[in-house]
């Protein structure tokens, strides 16, 4: 189906770096998505039929399934399962780290963005309601949930006006809004996690005790992921000003990928102890992973 | 240190891996990164095994070039090494052969050079496959017969039969750091000097530190010192006699007036000789012959010969004596110039008011005949005033006399000193209208000037004061040291100017009065003479004008003057050869001609405002001539230094001390240095080849690490993979 193919070439980072619109990016990630699913996710979710019962005097006369009562002569309502109806948080990095991009790649942030974005039209389309939180060391903007369509342009909005900020400090964040989110919702954070591995995990570890869902995107740069440097460089810390690193990089390879691949390592396990799913992203992948992650999420 | 240490500039290479790993450092790319807390955790973690890495790596790249560079340098250790295979050292020869005048001396009808040559021959026969030579001649400037040591030592057959002596001395310090150089041409690791010489003393200059303090330390500077072995040619004793000197009796000789030359004959030997003839001919002449006797060991003896040239211009005049075992030296020959006429300025400054005594100067330069009108002086005399000096140069004027001059200008004093910087004569003469200061301020220039002295006048004297009689050795007054010549202390003086003789070692008393002031002080000044008199010919002065001896020493005075002229037409071997062309001569070139007929080019040049023709090569004794564009002929005489007719050897107490300064031993004869030089051979190993597998395995380990530093990374990424 050439619509399809069209759609899903939309999925990868680097050709939705050409759009403008934030909403544009996350209609075409959406449905490129979906098409390529073959099974639309309006079925199932928000209105599931349960099963009937009896009439009983004070029920809404709308409700009564009159084919059934054409069958029977009685009257039956149709009962509706209640609509559980998901709050998702979205948390979206900002820091300065998230401003790494190698060559041929999005940036990190941008990539969140646009994760962010389809995310948050994606659950608005299901009847949920989402809301958008950017930080770096402080919480920058904070847009509560709502299941309203119209909501979906002030999220977009808020992506649009994200800006590359300080660091990060993500303990202090999630403890703040471990205690701000009152209603149990969804929690996704969108974030390369570059913190202090304890502090990350006490702060999930509060979301979990605040009964959240929480879902972890770690967005990562393939730079980042297989330090791919040579000849003798200097590494200019994005986060603070004035640090620096003067080293030859390929003899310092295996050391940094070990440390790298045990600090995931351990977030893996850590996550899976606390039950937040987590995944990985590399800005090169397309957003359908993404995507099919927070679908798996959820479903369970 | 090693067998070529000039190759371990080299070695500098070896900090190229450091100096590159620096410079890397410098030129570093910078990037703008987040996962920095990994990035510092693996720092901190490898930092230590990266130095450790880092400094291993270089230091095996440093010693890769060290161990190469070092191996091409070629580095030995004395004595057997086990590990080395035993092969035998090659030779590094280099022959002196001495071709010195000394070695043409033939007693026993074979002459010493030829005996040098069997030996020499004999020395290439013991060389084997692979050894290296080269062949020193000395006598004058030592001379390679190769540019280098070769190892095809058969070619040096031919060379050899070739080699003709020299007139030279064989100065053995420069022969030998001449060896010393070819031996650095070679690699061969056993440097050997063998020395072929009839061992005379004058080569060698034994004892004399200072000349041999180079070519000492040339010795030793060597990588490997070199073994010197000596062998003599010829006989321990030598007879030898030799004509040392012909001197003419005046430095200007003129046509048509008896010239004197002084002959020296010298016995080396150590037997009297009895009624040797000596002949003295010229080109013009008949041969004149007289008897000597000559007394032994060194002595000279003196002859004199007188003869009337006819002709004007360059002349040879000849002496020998009976031949003897070495004839090269019984013969002398000398070039002379014949003048017809020698000009001469006479300024005077006397004033008309007395006009018979600058009179008595003129006639004393131009004596007149009045029985023989045709008689014509060979000092052709212009008498003018300073004020009307005519332009000076020396191929108008051979001498100027300046007599009783009140002041020089300016101009007349440059005039003046660029005549006799170009080689002229000045006889000065202050007199009575003489300014002091003024001669003092532009004459003697404290003493940058003309004047060999300062000017002081003395009052007038109540006693006289007379000339002291003395044994005169200048040539201008060695006629007087006979007094039947000449009475110097006949001469009185009553009034006189004294020169303080600065003792500067440019000026020098030529004669003096009773009370010790100079009466004739004379000076060099560039190339040319000047004499300075106490006296003017002025009779309240003096009474010289009166003296009999008054015109021969004026005449004698004036030749020596003027003999300053022309440049020396006899010199020593290497010494050049200079030819004065008149101004108005077109000549571009000379053409030169040397002992053996071969003909060489001159370009003529100009210097001190004059036009000069010089040749420099002159290596080989023997008549050369040189002639100008006009085909005037001059001939030069170039003479090797007399003491090399003297060929006695050196005493045991030289021999000792030759052999303690340079290491050297002496043979008796060739089986001795067979003995000493070739039957046994020095133990010497080189150890490049091991060099070279100690840099082999550095490099098999350098490679092997690198490899497996890199890998580590790889493993880590494909595990991760």
């Amino acid at each position: 189906m050439p619509q399809t193919s069209k759609l899903s070439e939309y999925l990868k980072p680097e050709n939705l770096q050409k759009l403008a619109r934030m909403e544009i990016i996350a209609r075409l990630v959406v449905e490129g998505f979906i098409t390529g699913m073959h099974k639309s996710p309006h079925r199932g979710f928000s209105v599931e039929f349960a099963e009937h019962r009896q009439y009983v005097p004070g029920d809404e006369i709308r409700h009564i399934n009159w084919k059934a009562f054409a069958r029977s002569d009685r009257y039956y309502i149709k009962q509706y399962e209640e609509e559980t109806n998901l709050r998702g948080y979205i948390l979206l990095d900002c820091s300065a780290s998230m401003s790494y991009q190698s060559n041929g790649s999005v940036s990190k942030l941008f990539y969140g963005k646009c994760l962010a974005a389809a995310l948050s039209y994606l659950m608005l389309q299901q009847q949920d309601s989402a809301g958008l939180i950017t930080f770096d060391s402080a919480v920058k903007t904070y847009l509560p949930p709502r299941a309203n369509p119209t909501h979906l342009k002030a999220i977009l909005h808020q992506i649009d006006e994200a800006k590359i900020g300080k660091e990060t400090s993500l303990s202090n964040i999630f403890h703040d809004l471990a205690e701000r989110i009152k209603k149990r919702g969804l929690i996704i954070i969108i974030s390369d996690l570059f913190d202090n591995i304890k502090d990350i995990m006490s702060g999930l570890t509060h979301f979990r005790h605040k009964k959240h869902e929480v879902l972890i995107f770690q967005v990562l740069d393939p730079d980042e992921l297989t330090f791919p440097f040579r000849s003798w460089t200097m590494f200019n810390n994005l986060e603070n000003d004035g640090h620096k690193l003067l080293t030859e990089p390929q003899r310092i390879r295996a050391a940094y990928l070990r440390s790298l691949n045990g600090f995931v390592a351990e977030l893996r396990r850590g996550c899976g102890q606390k039950r937040i799913d987590f995944e990985q992203l590399n800005t090169r992948v397309p957003f359908d992973t993404a995507l099919a992650a927070y679908l798996a999420n959820r479903m369970s | 240190m090693p067998l070529n240490p000039s190759i371990l500039i080299w070695m500098a290479l070896a900090g190229a891996p450091v100096v590159i790993h620096l410079l890397n450092r410098r030129r570093y790319r910078v990037i703008n990164w987040g996962a920095m807390q990994f990035l510092e955790q693996s720092v901190a973690k490898s930092s230590r095994r990266l130095l450790i890495e880092q400094l291993l790596i270089l230091m095996l790249r440093t010693l890769l070039i060290a161990f190469i560079v070092y191996a091409m340098a070629r580095p030995y250790l004395p004595g057997a090494m086990p590990v080395m295979p035993a092969a035998r050292p090659k030779r590094n020869v280099v022959v002196l052969l001495d071709r010195s005048m000394s070695m043409r001396y033939d007693e026993n009808r074979v002459a010493n050079l030829a005996q040098g040559k069997e030996a020499v021959a004999r020395i290439i026969g013991e060389l084997q496959k692979g050894d290296s030579l080269n062949i020193v001649l000395a006598g004058g400037r030592p001379q390679p017969l190769l540019k280098e040591p070769v190892v095809d030592i058969e070619q040096f057959m031919d060379l050899l039969r070739e080699v003709e002596p020299m007139g030279d001395e064989a100065n053995m310090t420069e022969a030998i750091k001449e060896a010393l150089a070819q031996l650095e041409k070679s690699y061969n690791p056993l440097r050997e000097i063998y020395i072929i010489t009839d061992r005379q003393a004058f080569g060698w200059q034994a004892k004399t530190e200072t000349r041999w303090a180079d070519t000492v330390e040339s010795l030793e500077r060597g990588a490997l010192k070199p073994t010197l072995h000596v062998l003599q040619v010829g006989q321990a004793e030598y007879e030898n006699a030799a004509v040392t000197g012909i001197t003419p009796a005046h430095s200007s000789v003129g046509i048509y007036q008896p010239a004197r030359f002084d002959v020296r004959i010298t016995n080396f030997g150590k037997e009297r000789r009895e009624k040797v003839n000596v002949r003295f001919t010229t080109g013009d002449s008949r041969e004149k012959t007289t008897q000597v006797d000559l007394a032994s060991g060194g002595n000279s003896v003196s002859v004199s010969f007188e003869h009337q040239f006819d002709t004007p211009g360059s002349q040879l005049v000849r002496v020998s004596i009976d031949p003897d075992a070495l004839p090269a030296d019984d013969e002398m020959v000398a070039s002379v110039d014949v003048y017809d006429a020698i000009p001469v300025l006479l300024i005077d400054g006397t004033g008309s008011s007395d006009a018979q005594t600058p009179g008595a100067l003129e006639l004393a330069l131009r004596p007149r005949d009045s029985e023989n009108p045709d008689f014509k002086s060979l000092l052709a005399v212009q008498v003018c005033r300073i004020d009307t000096m005519p332009s000076l140069s020396t191929s108008k004027f051979h001498l100027v006399v300046m007599h009783d001059v009140a002041r020089v200008p300016d101009r007349q004093v440059a005039e003046l000193e660029r005549f006799v910087f170009s080689g002229g004569g000045l006889l000065v003469m202050p007199g009575r209208n003489s300014d002091p200061a003024s001669f003092n301020r532009y004459l003697y220039r404290d003493g940058d000037g003309l004047l060999p002295s300062k000017l002081e006048q003395v009052p007038a004297l109540k006693d006289p004061v007379r000339a002291l009689a003395q044994a005169f050795t200048h040539p201008a007054l060695a006629q007087f040291r006979d007094p039947k010549n000449g009475d110097f202390t006949l001469i009185e003086v009553y009034k006189y100017f004294r020169y303080v003789d600065p003792r500067d070692g440019k000026s020098r008393v030529l004669a003096q009065l009773g009370n010790s002031d100079p009466l004739f002080i004379e000076k060099t000044f560039g190339q040319g003479r000047v004499i300075l008199s106490a006296v003017p010919v002025d009779k309240g002065w003096t009474n010289l004008q009166k003296r009999s001896f008054f015109l021969p020493l004026m005449q004698c005075t004036a030749y020596y003057l003027a003999g300053s002229v022309q440049p020396p037409r006899n010199v020593l071997l290497g010494s050049p050869l200079s030819l004065f062309l008149p101004p108005e001569s077109r000549s571009r070139t000379v053409q030169v001609i040397d002992p053996e007929e071969n003909e060489h080019e001159v370009k003529v040049a100009e210097k001190d405002g004059r036009r000069v023709a010089t040749f420099t090569d002159t290596q080989k004794p023997g008549t050369y001539r040189m002639l100008d564009g006009d085909g005037k002929q001059t001939f030069y005489v170039v003479r090797p230094p007399e003491q090399e007719s003297n060929i006695k050897p050196l005493n045991p107490d030289e021999i000792a001390w030759v052999e303690k300064t340079l290491g050297a031993t002496f043979a008796k004869d060739w089986d001795d240095l067979r003995v000493r030089a070739f039957s046994k051979t020095r133990e010497l190993r080189e150890f490049w080849q091991l060099l070279i597998i100690a840099a082999i395995l550095v490099l098999l380990l350098e490679t092997l690490l690198t490899g497996r530093f890199a890998a580590r990374s790889q493993r880590i990424e494909a595990a991760r993979a």
